[in-house]
């Protein structure tokens, strides 16, 4: 059968067969039909899944930011690294989605509009313009395809136009805006009375069967907190290094070895004369140059001293005083092509011209300092210094390694390691999830392993790097739980918890009480006279003037305003026990000045462009379809 | 279907329906294979006019940024006239509106955002212009009409903003149980910045409260 059709399967029937199956090749391409190797996804968004190579990037790249604003180093326990995760994942997921629906609204950038942002990035631009050749080198050096760039570009620019196209949008009438300064600005005119909850707190009585209920009641609060000692294996270099023993032949070794540390290279003194080409110069003008750069090696050659005819004829201003001195020079210190002369000339030896970046240049070599080798005793110091850095580094790997070995494959106890090592055992004092103050119960990165699951069960615990570079591993010593205090040890605390807590109630009642006489209409003095604490009266504040406590200032401000000249009472108590009692007198809305106002202006307009921006993506959000993969976090 | 005995008889029956419904067949896909790059064509075609439309938008901004409000009013009526379909027109209306009311120019920046309603394809878009000319209208004091261009449902994350332009517009009523309500809800709903709002809500307050 097989063999028929391929029999038949010639002339029209068979093109018209093949010419159906490509189709669809030539409409959608290869790459449809071999998709990759199946990538590792950490979300779906709309369908459009996110790789988790993308998310590892963005993680690791948040990670540096924050590490930088901390100083290089983020501080253990300073942040969660859930939450850096999670931070990570909707940043994506966030960008993604902006990206859909910028395209899915229409938003586009032309080639146009991406050639000319790239052509006002300063880093492809030589001498303020555009530098093609620039542009392609930079590319290079980052191995970038202009194309994989340019669409990177144009993706960025096309959030931008869609976030700020919307967003840089928006304002308030200026209406709203001297609203905003009239309330922002605000000045009212209080009095204040602090009744100061220390001063009932002698009348107070709190007897031993109060103190029992207390404790019978709220017992767990008091508790000594677990506490725990490690025994440790250290390794600090600065111990290492004392353990370094040097011979003097080790020291003879390295200052041969390492002689080129030691070596002052030699050194050239020339003077010259300089006939400068200006860059781009024409044909005409390098001829003349050469013209007077022969003539003044020929005066030289004619007997004239080299200085003489330096002053007169180069270009260098600093042949004037110098006679074209240039001081010693080493290799590398001058241009090439002259110190390609310079280094094979004899002393007294006039060159010819040589060209170089400045122009033509004739050299005298008048004196040479032969390079010298510092004398070993000279060094000595220098030598043995870096003999020990070395040897401490080497020793430092080896014994590292040891460490690491020994206490992982007996992970019950730390003598074997401490044999391989030659390390002693120390042991720290007891402390507890605060850490001690100094030694290595100090450092947060032992801390956190110290109070580990692994270590709690008896176990070695891993190598910790400590921030300046000491190595040390830690297990149990002796650990001690939580327990509640018995109450004789704490019956004090106890007994000024109550203190405390019926002198607060004291003080309200009497706030209470003036509060109602000034309502009923009695004056100030008189409501407060013979109470405790003390009166400010009169006084004008404004919503960030630091002379109330916070939580006054803010009392006063959402009091209503008072009408018709009646005062407006209220009070309240602080976080610290004492009572506030506020007498609000007058307002005066905020002056219209226009600082103030092009500040308002300005802030609201960024505010609310940021808040209906946020409207505008929720609103989208909400008809996502997103799917998030934790296992692949 | 009825069997064949021989592949002759088979080839016969295939040539037979060749004839029957070649043209069709031929027709089919000639139609089928100029659709796709009819469609290819349509879509490059719309590209090229969103691209048109981007660049159009980038001078209305340029120009409204540097305060040039001839020139901005030139480009986004361009952009009016030619390519209201795109996402472009609707944005440089606001953007327009902006520079407009910034001036003081309140009733022209009002045209321009009523027209960024009645022409934006999408809601969210239609509701970030509705707030916009609440507040616009309430700057005005025409509350009313305020409270009526914000009324109806609106999507999901407007909440917050919706009701602050409701409380303002019953605070500028007098109404102030109304707008008490409006900014207690908006503060519920708000994703953060509520210093004014707060400062608003406050301003009325219950007396003796």
């Amino acid at each position: 059968m097989l063999q028929k059709i391929r029999d038949k399967a010639t002339g029209w029937l068979a093109y018209a067969i093949i010419i159906l199956i490509s189709i669809p090749f030539a409409l959608w391409g290869l790459n449809e039909y071999f998709g990759g190797a199946p990538t590792q996804v950490v979300a779906e968004v709309n369908g459009v899944e996110i790789p988790a190579r993308a998310y590892q990037q963005e993680f690791q790249q948040q990670r540096q930011q924050l590490a930088q604003m901390f100083g290089g180093r983020i501080p253990s326990g300073a942040v969660d690294e859930d939450m850096m995760r999670e931070n990570a994942l909707q940043t994506l997921i966030r960008r993604e989605l902006v990206a859909q629906m910028a395209k899915e609204k229409g938003f586009r950038i032309s080639p146009s509009a991406v050639a000319s942002e790239i052509r006002a990035v300063p880093g492809f631009q030589r001498d303020g313009v555009f530098d093609p050749e620039r542009y392609r080198q930079i590319m290079e050096a980052q191995r970038r395809s202009p194309a994989e760039f340019e669409a990177r570009v144009a993706q960025a620019m096309l959030l931008e136009q869609f976030q700020s196209g919307y967003q840089r949008s928006a304002f308030l009438p200026e209406a709203m805006v001297e609203d905003f300064v009239r309330l922002r600005h605000e000045r009212r005119q209080v009095s204040v009375h602090r009744f100061p909850a220390e001063a009932y707190a002698e009348r107070v009585q709190v007897s031993e069967e109060e103190i029992a209920a207390y404790y019978a009641e709220h017992g767990e609060q008091f508790q000594t907190p677990e506490r725990l000692r490690l025994a440790y294996l250290l390794l600090d270099d600065a111990t290492l290094a004392e353990q370094v023993s040097v011979t003097e032949a080790d020291l003879r070794r390295e200052y041969e070895q390492r002689s080129d540390l030691f070596t002052q290279p030699e050194e050239r003194r020339a003077s010259h004369i300089l006939i400068r080409i200006e860059p781009g110069a024409d044909a005409d003008a390098q001829a003349a140059a050469e013209a007077r750069a022969r003539e003044a090696r020929a005066r030289i050659e004619a007997g004239e001293d080299f200085a003489e005819v330096a002053r007169a004829v180069s270009d260098d201003p600093m042949a004037e005083t110098a006679g074209g001195d240039l001081g010693y020079i080493a290799r590398g210190d001058v241009d090439p092509t002259l110190e390609g002369v310079l280094f094979t000339m004899r002393v007294g030896d006039v060159s010819q011209p040589v060209r170089t970046g400045l122009g033509l240049q004739i050299i005298k070599l008048t004196a040479i300092e032969p390079s010298r080798r510092e004398p070993f005793e000279a060094v000595r110091d220098e030598v043995e210094a870096e003999f020990r850095s070395r040897r401490v580094e080497g020793l430092h790997i080896e014994l590292t390694e040891r460490l690491l070995t020994e206490s992982f494959e007996q992970p019950g106890t730390l003598q074997p390691a401490a044999e391989a090592t030659g390390l002693s055992i120390a042991y720290t004092d007891w402390f507890t999830r605060q850490g001690a103050a100094e030694g290595i119960a100090s450092e947060p990165e032992v801390l956190r392993v110290a109070f580990s699951q692994e270590v709690r069960q008896g176990r070695n615990s891993d190598l910790i790097d400590l921030p300046d570079g000491r190595v040390v591993v830690v297990r149990l010593h002796e650990y001690e739980p939580a327990a509640p205090r018995p109450l004789e040890e704490v019956a004090e605390e106890i007994r000024l918890q109550l203190v405390w807590e019926e002198s607060r109630r004291l003080a309200e009642a009497d706030g209470a009480r003036a509060l109602e006489a000034l309502q009923a209409g009695s004056d100030w003095a008189q409501s407060l006279a013979g109470l405790p604490g003390e009166s400010t009266t009169e006084l004008w504040v404004t919503r960030d003037s630091g002379e109330l406590p916070g939580a006054v200032t803010s009392r006063v401000f959402t009091l209503n305003r008072p009408a018709n000249d009646r005062p407006v009472f209220s009070g309240l108590s602080l976080r610290d026990g004492d009572y506030v009692l506020v007498a609000l007198y007058a307002s005066e809305p905020g002056e219209l000045r226009p600082e103030r106002m092009n500040e308002a202006r300005q802030q609201l307009a960024n505010l609310y462009g940021g808040l209906e921006f946020e409207a505008l993506y929720q609103a989208l959000e909400a008809r996502a379809k997103i799917r998030i993969f934790r296992e692949n976090l | 279907m009825s069997e064949y005995t021989t592949d002759e008889e088979k080839v016969e029956a295939i040539k037979k329906w060749w004839q029957e419904n070649g043209k069709a067949v031929i027709a089919g896909i000639v139609l089928g294979v100029g659709g796709l790059f009819g469609w290819r064509y349509w879509v490059d075609l719309n590209e090229t006019r969103a691209e048109r439309a981007s660049d159009l938008f980038l001078a209305v901004d340029r120009a409204s940024r540097a305060g040039d409000l001839e020139q901005a009013r030139q480009q986004a009526d361009l952009l009016r006239a030619d390519y209201a379909r795109t996402p472009y027109a609707p944005l440089a209306a606001l953007e327009l509106a902006r520079l407009q009311a910034s001036r003081g120019e309140l009733d022209s920046a009002e045209e321009n955002m009523r027209w960024a309603i009645g022409q934006g394809r999408s809601e969210e878009v239609t509701w970030t212009a509705r707030v916009r000319l609440a507040r616009v209208l309430v700057a005005l004091e025409r509350a009313d009409e305020a409270l009526e261009t914000v009324a109806g449902s609106h999507p999901q994350g407007f909440e917050a903003l919706v009701e602050e332009v409701r409380g303002d517009a019953w605070r500028a009523k007098g109404d102030r149980d109304q707008a008490r309500a409006a900014y207690d809800r908006a503060i519920a709903a708000s994703m953060g910045g509520t210093e004014f709002l707060q400062m608003k809500r406050d301003d009325v307050a219950v007396p003796g409260a």
